[in-house]
């Protein structure tokens, strides 16, 4: 099971995270932001959007660490994944990088951090504000 | 068969199978066993509470009179490998259904200060019933000491927090009332069901303490007519610690944030306040997806658990937290 429902959507996420812009969909009826990106907003059904800019900026409100690993592409070990809130309100998943077991915490500020994930594509990730 | 005293197979009308990750196909399980039933099913996610509940739905809408809900596997890695395999987004690595806990329990710690020390209590508590189950794969004894010494693998759980999967197989028959009534033990009666999906998942505040759970709660509660104080024995679907205390908690045994200091001296115990998976559940016991918690609650309402019965169990009830945390299920058994 993916969290991205709509390959197109993600695809054009991608596209613009591959610019440097962090940008999530908007809905032009209701403006309800989301992530996972979509062809309708789950909120009002609308299927009207566009893609707007956010800061790239938010709070780390949970997180794991992985000191072992558990699927045979995603091997360097250690690193966390963090449930991230932007500051637009909406939550994405990430890893925190530049930081070592132990030094991450809940409420932790971060900044977009750009870059190839574990697939080798495009990802939105964080580091500490 | 034997246990309910079925002697012809052919009064079962309906063959559920379970297929979470592996498992046996309905239709080619009733041709290896002779069968022919009216129907056979299974579900895409289906561990024991999803299948049992649909077992009961062919009986109330008089499509099956008898129907039996089978489960098996015998897969590589048995009492070695964690369980929870499954891929959520490979692009930030997030794989392993128990990472998702163990976020969870992160938010947590940090929302209500948990100790380190509260998960010990729920493993150490698995392991003591286990001890005294025996076709438990974990009896030995466990110290809080061994349990903080034990390495993180998936912080903030430790390898013991995470049930390793096992071989094994169970069948449940589920049959009308009235039928039931006259085979050879007293019925169990599935008495109340609850169900919740949480598809919003993250849009949700609050997503990874499993708040969704309390809707499940409220269903089956008011459906039996029973509140928290008439349960005699709890039975959770535990492929980690935390889903033991975020089901206390969501489901009213304890209050929000609570469950860290509940746990901690003994009342999820056998003697204690409110008995939690008395067999060992999956972290003592064994891992089928919630089957052998379905043996277990049979056997404990019809006084059958040996050593580790419960005094008296009338109600039991089966907690149970599906995939992403999408799905949260309940089922309360009586036996009169």
């Amino acid at each position: 099971m993916s969290l991205q429902i709509s390959e197109t959507q993600d695809d054009e996420y991608r596209a613009f995270l591959a610019r440097g812009e962090v940008r999530h969909q908007r809905c032009s009826a209701c403006c309800y932001f989301r992530p996972p990106s979509s062809w309708v907003c789950p909120e009002c059904l609308s299927e009207e959007w566009s893609w707007v800019a956010v800061s790239g900026e938010g709070t780390v409100e949970a997180f794991v660490w992985y000191l072992q690993s558990f699927d045979e592409r995603c091997t360097k070990v250690p690193y966390n994944v963090a449930l991230v809130c932007l500051d637009e309100g909406v939550r994405v998943m990430g890893n925190v990088n530049a930081l070592a077991f132990g030094e991450l915490r809940a409420g932790q500020r971060v900044v977009a951090d750009i870059g190839a994930g574990f697939q080798g594509r495009v990802t939105l990730n964080f580091r500490p504000a | 068969m034997a246990d309910a005293g079925i002697e012809d197979r052919h009064r079962i009308d309906g063959m559920l199978t379970s297929r979470q990750l592996s498992g046996i196909d309905p239709a080619k399980f009733s041709q290896f066993v002779g069968m022919n039933p009216r129907v056979t099913g299974d579900l895409d996610y289906s561990t024991a509470g999803f299948t049992t509940q649909y077992a009961a739905m062919l009986i109330a809408s008089g499509a099956c009179e008898m129907v039996a809900c089978v489960y098996g596997r015998n897969i590589p890695g048995t009492m070695h490998d964690f369980s929870g395999v499954s891929v959520y987004d490979l692009d930030c690595g997030l794989v392993n259904a128990n990472a998702v806990f163990a976020m969870g329990w992160s938010r947590h710690m940090a929302k209500y200060g948990t100790s380190e020390e509260a998960l010990g209590h729920v493993v150490i508590a698995a392991h003591k019933h286990a001890a005294l189950n025996p076709i438990a794969a974990w009896p030995e004894p466990l110290t809080m000491e061994q349990y903080l010494a034990d390495d993180f693998v998936l912080w903030p759980f430790r390898g013991y927090d995470i049930a390793r999967v096992t071989a094994g197989a169970v069948a449940v028959i589920l049959a009308r009332a009235d039928i039931a009534r006259d085979l050879a033990k007293p019925p169990v009666y599935l008495h109340a069901v609850g169900r919740q999906q949480a598809t919003r998942a993250y849009e949700n505040d609050e997503h990874l303490l499993c708040f969704g759970m309390r809707n499940a709660a409220s269903q089956v509660f008011s459906a039996a007519g029973m509140t928290t104080r008439d349960i005699d024995l709890l039975c959770i679907s535990d492929a980690c610690s935390a889903a033991v205390m975020h089901t206390l908690e969501n489901y009213g045994f304890c209050g929000e944030g609570e469950s860290g200091e509940f746990v901690k001296n003994g009342a999820i115990e056998l003697g204690g306040a409110i008995p939690v998976n008395p067999h060992g559940g999956q972290l003592g016991e064994g891992y089928l997806v919630g089957w052998l918690h379905h043996a277990e609650l049979v056997r404990q309402l019809r006084g059958e658990a040996g050593l580790r019965q419960i005094s008296d169990a009338r109600v039991g009830q089966y907690c149970a937290t599906g995939r992403h945390r999408l799905d949260f299920l309940s089922s309360i058994f009586v036996c009169e």
